[in-house]
């Protein structure tokens, strides 16, 4: 049988009836444009002029010195307009909807930087946009609320189950099968079903295939490490994916390791089984019941993680490694008071374990984190946590 | 022998009533299924609470978490099943998310369900594509799988489902999750005897039906409906006072059954 949209044994196309025309339809949308140099063509021109691409990779000098080993450096995802990578896919997305004739778009949020960057596309493409975020969220990100409603976005207050970004995913899910023949759903990572872990990876990718680009030009040779969060995994397989077959380049994905409240390490603690659309590693009870989740960085805070990750780890070819909140929030620090770079909390995660990794290296080996985000969306958020 | 093959003899209409599993306590639902079953029900579909019940709308996502709150499990839901088949014979369905079924094993589950008396599984987050597994089993222990169409369904994939589905389709009658409806899609009327024309199979037309109006359209040209938020409305409007809620439920029950013989 054709493991069609599958990663190894991860991934599928576990939906309702409902949407599985409206799967294959984006599929074969998909399919049709992403090799069409008029749609390569329109893509590379917004994320040249609109958001702000190619991004640095920029040697850490002060970091390197101060850890004493491999030298670091740091792709600067965060430089891009509205802040963070998830504008990459937002934007080709959004292109994609336009192309399917569908004018209104769909999105779920967590922390807020996917919604605000839907907003924010949809604002410049003249698209009418909803997010769903949980009511828990949306408390505790006021500022991107905001944000998402200056842009002319409707937020939907999420009030079923946890409240948080899983049921922000159930609830764009019953809007879309609602709504399928008007609107797209632009999910904003590399879960759900079939093709959108795909579609997200490749729309991601440029990530690590501008830092292969870079790092040879300017060190002549490929990496030893590439570090990343993982979250729902897409900043992390955009970056590792062009890397996939560089053998000698290892990946180590940074999950969230939390406090005693809980941790959102699916890779490390889960167990294979079907949430959103894939079969993945899912935090779970005995039952099959999805757990509650918990990560300072509420953009790593979520049950499940892209299937394409769940291979990585199957095969080996990618180490998950957890990190806790109070780590990340070291890492925080350092990297604001060494680089003068404010870090998300998410990328913060990778920081701290790099900061594990490089002294235990040789100084002529190479470290890549991915600085998939900036910090300034989670200042209140870090006030509150240093005062505890 | 498989009770879902009666369910259709002689051309019946058969009334197929839904509850979400542990929103009460076990003696209390069984009294609510023998309300149900004394009043016309012909066949139960028992929900499997899951925390995560993208298909579904408000009313039966508060049910779930109200039995999840009280603890629900599969091993629940079969326990519920036993102690049905000590006074009934009505076909039963298990109807729920895959992951719970998923976790406690397709092998396992299939020989536990058939042990216990189930019937069959309708699973609307498990398209025929993902199902081998399930159909595999499910087939090995005389079980059926009923698969679903929706509005959106081309022929192509009533041809699929057609082929996969075992014991009848459910016909998901609205684009939207379940939940009461004042109005079905006038489409219907077109589209379930295309179905079955195709598939050859007997369809049964769910989602949004909570009114006897519906029940009366619908017996023109389908082979049954399920009802499901309408009657969990019903428990929860009166479950504070059980005597009540038994007797709505008889009520509401009967009035969508009666008649049947007479104008079919």
């Amino acid at each position: 049988m054709a493991m069609k949209g599958y990663f190894g044994e991860f991934g599928g196309r576990f939906v309702p009836e409902t949407l599985l025309p409206a799967l294959e339809e984006l599929e074969e949308a998909y399919e049709r444009l992403k090799n069409s140099r008029e749609f390569r063509a329109k893509l590379d021109y917004y994320l040249r002029n609109y958001a702000g691409r190619p991004t640095p990779l920029y040697f850490a000098e002060r970091l390197t010195r101060e850890l004493g080993g491999a030298k670091i450096y740091l792709k600067r995802e965060d430089l891009l307009h509205t802040g963070a990578h998830k504008i990459n896919n937002a934007i080709g997305q959004a292109l994609l909807a336009m192309e399917m004739g569908k004018r209104r778009i769909i999105a779920e949020t967590g922390a807020g930087q996917h919604g605000v960057a839907t907003a924010t596309v949809c604002a410049l493409f003249g698209l009418d946009c909803v997010i769903y975020m949980g009511e828990e969220d949306i408390r505790r990100q006021k500022l991107n609320v905001f944000r998402m409603r200056l842009l002319g976005a409707e937020v939907v207050p999420v009030k079923s189950g946890s409240r948080t970004l899983k049921d922000a995913i159930n609830e764009a899910l019953r809007d879309w099968i609602t709504n399928v023949d008007t609107t797209h759903y632009l999910l904003g990572s590399v879960v759900g079903p079939h093709p959108y872990p795909t579609i997200v990876r490749d729309f991601q990718s440029v990530i690590g295939e501008e830092t292969r680009r870079q790092i040879l030009e300017i060190e002549g040779r490929l990496p030893d490490y590439l570090i990343a969060c993982v979250g729902g995994g897409s900043n992390s397989i955009g970056f590792f994916h062009p890397f996939f077959n560089d053998k000698e380049v290892k990946f180590i994905g940074v999950e969230g390791g939390g406090d005693e409240r809980g941790h959102s390490a699916s890779l490390g603690k889960g167990r294979v089984g079907v949430l959103h659309g894939s079969k993945t590693y899912l935090l779970q009870d005995g039952e099959g019941q999805i757990l509650t989740t918990h990560s300072i960085a509420a953009g790593l805070d979520y049950p499940g993680v892209g299937p394409e990750h769940s291979f990585y780890k199957e095969i080996g070819r990618a180490e998950y490694v957890a990190v806790s909140d109070r780590q990340a929030l070291e890492a925080f620090e350092i990297l604001s008071r060494l680089e003068g770079i404010i870090p998300a909390l998410e990328s913060a995660h990778a920081i701290a374990y790099c900061l594990e990794l490089a002294p235990k290296c040789p100084k002529d080996s190479v470290i890549i984190v991915n600085l998939s985000g900036r910090g300034d969306k989670d200042l209140s958020e870090i006030m509150e946590a240093m005062e505890r | 022998m498989n009770r879902i093959d009666n369910l259709f003899k002689d051309r019946k209409f058969a009334h197929i009533f839904y509850l979400t599993v542990g929103e009460f306590p076990i003696e209390e639902e069984l009294e609510i299924i023998k309300a149900v079953i004394e009043s016309g029900g012909d066949c139960l579909e028992l929900g499997i609470p899951f925390s995560d019940p993208l298909a579904d709308g408000a009313t039966i996502q508060e049910a779930m978490q109200e039995a999840l709150r009280r603890g629900t499990s599969l091993k629940d839901v079969l326990k519920l099943v036993e102690r049905i088949r000590e006074s009934s014979d009505i076909p039963l369905l298990l109807m729920g998310y895959y992951n719970p079924f998923y976790q406690y094993g397709i092998e396992r589950i299939c020989r536990d369900a058939k042990e216990r008396g189930v019937d069959g599984f309708i699973i609307p987050d498990l398209p025929p594509e993902e199902a081998k597994e399930l159909m595999e089993n499910a087939k090995r222990y005389d079980l059926r799988t009923v698969f679903l169409l929706a509005p959106t369904s081309n022929e192509e994939r009533y041809r699929i489902v057609g082929s996969a589905t075992t014991g009848f389709i459910y016909y998901v009658s609205v684009k939207g999750t379940t939940g009461e409806r004042e109005e079905l899609p006038r489409d219907i009327e077109e589209k379930v005897p295309r179905i079955k024309e195709i598939t050859g199979k007997p369809v049964v037309v769910g989602f949004g039906i909570s009114k006897r109006e519906h029940i009366d359209w619908l017996r023109r040209f389908a082979d049954g409906a399920v009802t499901g938020s309408a009657l969990l409305r019903i428990l929860k409007e009166h479950r504070d006072d059980k005597e009540r809620m038994l007797t709505e439920v008889r009520k509401f029950v009967s009035d969508l059954c009666k008649d049947d013989k007479i104008e079919s």
